[in-house]
């Protein structure tokens, strides 16, 4: 039990030390100083010999002087361990400056994320197609998100995002609390709940922040639908798991209705609200093969006189593989996503449309993935719908933590002159390791 | 009148199904194969058993698949590694499973752990578990410790079965003590060789076995290695007279196998995790091959 050991010599050390600090000069105590002095010759020598048996075990435990610990056989516990003791080492002995400093313990894990793009775009007065939003040919910092993720207490789980753009201007993101169990049995089993500010469950897509993407820039129609920002929304979601053989869960969220695209709410119009509903499944194909379909529904009322509704309802499908064997060198991802959206603003006129969208992703090796993406906004035909895009991917992620990525995409002209747009983007995250959604 | 009977009883009796007084089995799910092999053998048939990672893969990169919330869902126990092995991906499956009842042990509590990364760390040094190295399992004598934790838990859900459980410790305990008796007279000859291993995987076991890891193939971990230190490590292992390349079941051997050619070395394939290899059922059986195999490569 050389722990003990280690223990009891740095016990033997202090003590000592202490001992003879605490002591006044003083011709009365000089006997008793000779006695100390004696007993701490006597100490010495113990500890040397305690150091040499040390030396010797460390020798005999191989060439790893640290793992020299209460290894043998002899150290398993006999008795199971007491739960009162299991929360880890015990209170360290407090220093005065501990007392005054500010405790780091409960500080929230923190990672960063940060994106920069190398674009060129074959029409520079055109450059609408990235994101929504402007890109100047050349570099161009594209975002840096600060994410910040606690729990609360025994019942909340806090996750904030906060977003810093190219311009400068930080933005919520998302801010969140989410909670599966609360006191007095107020949640129900097989449910959790959602408030703040997040990213609305419609299709798959949506949920991804901006360094998730699979590829530099969004589909087309969840651009057409729901704007650049995509449906992000202050709000609150209860999501059930269904009691079926398979994973099923309901989601339900009531929105505040603000998404400029899809809503039409003025500021000083009193805000309507929207609801969210959204359908997820997910079955294993084998330990290898997952298959996720999804349902989605968000309907709210726009501002102004009359009862006006925009809706907008979706479908999502996700085929993946990975290997078990290397399964860090191979996979493969197709996933499609069709959305239909109503948007009546009475007498300002009704619009209709929808759109697919297509993409595959295949890993090739550890650190490579090559990706096609085909974009058919405009099933049934509307305004900003009628360009067919069409994108191809290589990335290179040199470790988990960044990832360089060269896109082309083709825009199909219809009527106007044809657009190409190539990106070269940067991705790196620091901070602590977040886990990976599937 | 005999059917009517019939229902009233059912009806009566319904209810027991659900209390604690009528035998139910335990859900227990197990982050890996080990874990699940040692909560099997403590538990017995009052518990059913179910792991997350597969023997044949890393558990570090294990998928956040929602049918394993699902799974967590209906679990009265989680047994994890701990250490940071699934930080990658059990956070998630937590949060989905929405079962605040379930019991989280984390069995790394109560385990000397190795290599507990002293001073400041960064991720220049590659995936660098900064609560230590989490490959422990592959110490036995750690097994018992963590067969005990775990039947420890499984009386404390399960107070009725606690004499079942101990019955089935002190067997499971009695087995590996056995075996680590053989075990270790079976590797005594092989104490202070020096080998090679592709990840920092086998520092538990090393240390057990007395065997002395002087390389990585992988000098960083989680990080494919670079061709300098591929050539170098070629070199050192050349000029020490290093004849042994360890390597974990689930990994490519194309890289380790063509360093150990090169050094004129053998790579050995050692199952790292029970379902590793074909026929690797038990923790003990675990160590029966491992043992075995590093007996024959190293005599």
């Amino acid at each position: 039990m050389l722990s003990l050991k280690r223990r009891f010599l740095l016990w033997v050390a202090v003590l000592s030390s202490s001992a003879l600090l605490g002591l006044q000069p003083g011709s009365a105590q000089e006997t008793e100083l000779q006695l100390l002095r004696r007993q701490l010759g006597e100490m010495q020598q113990h500890i040397q010999a305690l150091l040499q048996r040390m030396e010797e075990i460390e020798k005999r435990a191989g060439s790893f002087p640290q793992n020299v610990q209460a290894m043998d056989t002899g150290a398993v516990p006999e008795s199971p361990p007491d739960p009162a003791t299991q929360g880890g080492t015990g209170p360290s002995p407090q220093s005065p400056d501990a007392v005054r400093s500010v405790s780091r313990a409960f500080n929230p894990a923190i990672s960063v994320n940060s994106l920069f793009l190398g674009g060129y775009s074959s029409s520079p007065t055109k450059t609408g197609i990235f994101t929504g939003t402007d890109f100047h040919n050349g570099f161009n910092f594209q975002e840096a998100e600060f994410q910040f993720t606690a729990d609360v207490d025994p019942y909340w789980a806090a996750n904030i995002i906060l977003a810093i753009d190219r311009d400068g201007a930080t933005e919520l993101e998302e801010g969140y609390v989410t909670s599966s169990e609360l006191p007095h049995d107020l949640l129900p089993r097989n449910t959790s709940i959602k408030v703040g500010k997040f990213f609305a469950a419609f299709g798959k897509h949506n949920l991804l922040h901006a360094h998730q993407f699979p590829f530099i820039d969004q589909p087309l129609i969840s651009q057409a639908v729901f704007g650049a920002e995509g449906l992000t929304e202050p709000g609150m979601d209860l999501s059930y798991l269904l009691p079926t053989p398979w994973y099923s869960e309901l989601t339900f969220q009531a929105l505040a209705g603000e998404n400029e695209g899809l809503f039409r709410s003025d500021e000083d119009a009193k805000r309507r609200g929207a609801y969210l509903g959204h359908w997820k499944n997910f079955v294993d194909l084998g330990d290898e093969t997952t298959l996720e379909w999804g349902q989605s529904y968000i309907g709210g009322r726009n501002s102004g006189p009359g009862h006006h509704l925009s809706q907008a309802v979706g479908t999502d499908l996700t085929l993946k593989w990975r290997p078990l064997l290397n399964s860090r060198e191979k996979g493969i991802s197709w996933q499609t996503e069709y959305m239909y959206f109503t948007k009546d603003l009475g007498r300002d006129g009704f619009s209709r449309g929808g759109g697919l969208v297509t993409s595959l992703q295949y890993q090739f090796a550890q650190r490579w993935w090559v990706q096609g993406r085909y974009d058919l906004p405009g099933i049934p035909k509307f305004k900003d719908g009628r360009k067919n895009r069409v994108s191809t991917l290589l990335a290179f992620a040199p470790s988990e933590f960044s990832a360089v990525r060269l896109q082309y995409s083709y825009t199909d002209p219809d009527g106007q002159s044809p657009l190409s747009e190539l990106f070269l983007q940067f991705n790196f995250t620091i901070g602590s390791h977040p886990a990976h959604t599937y | 009148m005999k059917w009517k009977q019939t229902c009233l009883w059912i009806v009566l009796l319904l209810p027991l199904l659900n209390s604690p007084l009528g035998a139910r089995t335990l859900s227990v799910v197990a982050t890996t194969r080990d874990l699940a092999a040692i909560a099997e053998a403590v538990g017995g048939d009052r518990v059913e058993v179910r792991s997350i990672a597969k023997g044949s893969q890393d558990p570090h990169y294990v998928a956040a698949k929602p049918s394993y919330m699902r799974l967590l869902n209906r679990a009265d126990l989680l047994l994890y590694n701990g250490l940071q092995l699934e930080v990658g991906w059990l956070p998630l499956l937590v949060q989905g499973a929405r079962n605040p009842g379930l019991v989280s042990v984390d069995l790394s509590q109560g385990i000397d752990v190795l290599e507990v990364p002293r001073g400041e760390i960064t991720r220049a040094e590659g995936d660098i578990h900064p609560e230590g190295n989490p490959h422990y399992w592959l110490d036995p004598r750690n097994g018992l410790s963590m067969g005990i934790r775990i039947s420890w838990q499984l009386k404390a859900l399960s107070p009725m079965d606690g004499p079942f459980f101990d019955q089935r410790l002190e067997v499971f305990k009695r087995g590996l003590e056995a075996g680590i008796q053989s075990w270790e007279g079976q590797l005594r000859p092989l104490r202070g060789r020096e080998v090679v291993t592709y990840h920092k995987q086998w520092e538990y076991l090393a240390h057990w076995a007395g065997l002395s890891i002087v390389g990585y193939v992988e000098d960083k971990p989680g990080i494919p290695p670079a061709p300098k230190h591929v050539a170098e490590l070629i070199r050192r292992m050349q000029e020490r007279k290093i004849r042994t390349l360890l390597v974990t079941s689930f990994v490519n051997p194309q890289v380790p196998q063509s360093v150990a050619e090169k050094a004129g070395a053998t790579m050995v394939r050692l199952p790292s995790s029970v379902g590793g290899i074909e026929g690797v059922e038990t923790y003990p059986s675990l160590f029966e091959t491992i043992v075995s195999r590093l007996v024959e490569a190293l005599k």
